[in-house]
């Protein structure tokens, strides 16, 4: 990070000092996901499931319109976090336990929620944390679409990212 | 059509693809996605890693994640009934704009369901490697899977209708 960046970037992200364990957030955006990215996103990131690329097999199958590839679903609630959890800029190590529990389809609106479930500091690089988070996401409709938890290096306050 | 019945524990597929991932790629989709982690848009912002600085941007890992399974989904699930779960999901390298990811399965378990006795779980485990044959993503994944004594017979009738006439 150069000196300008460090200087835009102050105060404006969470840091691993802010993520006390049990600290819960309501991620502010939303995102309606539409039918045309939906089937571009199936087609750019291989995800050659028909039931995501053809309406009538999706409606053999028993959905009522094309299912919206499930990692598309997790990028976009992944996104949604980002702001709020890892803009800090600490690259992502994992994530687990990520269970998708009802399709989505085109026209569906997903929101995201997050609980901060771990914080600890890197034992390789002193200016940062590791912190675990878990997150929901959910639409209107249906309720909760995905849950998963991941972990990320986070910067310490008012430090430069790198050593 | 891939049937459950088609699989066995232990089984190992080298899929065929690969795919090289672009800057565009990872622009678009990243910002797409609500994703507003510069290291992965802006050239100037390096992330942190614990070893120090990326060398510059890397890839999303939400679409690291997601072309680690769509390189595996024409040989195992591109008819499944269903994703269930991903578990163990790591990432052990960066990936830059210009890596070309391939992909590897090995089938881990195949389980019955009481609750959908037309199809099984399929587990698989995915590595992900770049064009070094170098792992960059790790993954354990669980799909829902026609079985063919179910389902066999109304695939080939619905394939029938679908071109019938053409």
């Amino acid at each position: 990070m150069t000196a300008r960046q460090r200087e835009r970037a102050a105060g404006r992200f969470n840091r691993f000092e802010d993520f006390a364990v049990g600290r819960e957030f309501r991620h502010r955006q939303a995102r309606t996901i539409s039918e045309a990215e939906a089937i571009e996103f199936a087609t750019q990131w291989l995800q050659f499931e028909q039931a995501s690329l053809d309406r009538e097999y999706a409606r053999y199958l028993g959905h009522p319109d094309l299912v919206v590839s499930p990692q598309l679903v997790y990028a976009i609630v992944f996104g949604l976090t980002v702001e709020d959890l890892s803009e800090a800029g600490g690259v992502l190590l994992g994530a687990d336990e990520i269970r998708f529990h009802a399709p989505v389809y085109p026209g569906d609106t997903l929101r995201a929620t997050s609980t901060v479930i771990a914080a600890r500091p890197s034992s390789k690089n002193p200016n940062t944390g590791i912190v675990q988070w878990a997150t929901t996401g959910f639409t209107e409709r249906t309720g909760p679409v995905i849950t998963f938890t991941r972990s990320n290096l986070v910067p310490r306050a008012f430090q430069e990212a790198t050593p | 059509m891939t049937y459950f019945e088609d699989f066995s524990a232990g089984q190992v597929l080298e899929h065929h693809r690969g795919r090289s991932i672009t800057e565009y790629d990872n622009t678009r989709w990243t910002l797409a996605s609500m994703n507003t982690a510069q290291g992965h848009f802006n050239r100037e912002f390096t992330p942190a890693t614990e070893d120090g600085p990326a060398a510059g941007p890397i890839v999303n890992g939400a679409l690291v994640l997601a072309l680690a399974i769509g390189l595996t989904t024409s040989d195992i699930c591109g008819d499944s009934l269903g994703a269930l779960g991903l578990d163990e999901v790591r990432f052990r390298a960066p990936v830059f704009p210009g890596d070309t990811l391939y992909a590897r399965s090995d089938i881990v378990s195949l389980e019955d369901d009481p609750a959908h006795p037309d199809a099984g779980v399929v587990t698989y485990r995915i590595e992900c490697t770049n064009q070094h044959d170098a792992v960059v993503a790790q993954v354990l994944r669980a799909v829902r899977i026609k079985k063919a004594a179910a389902w066999r017979d109304r695939d080939s009738a619905h394939s029938t209708s679908v071109y019938s006439d053409h």
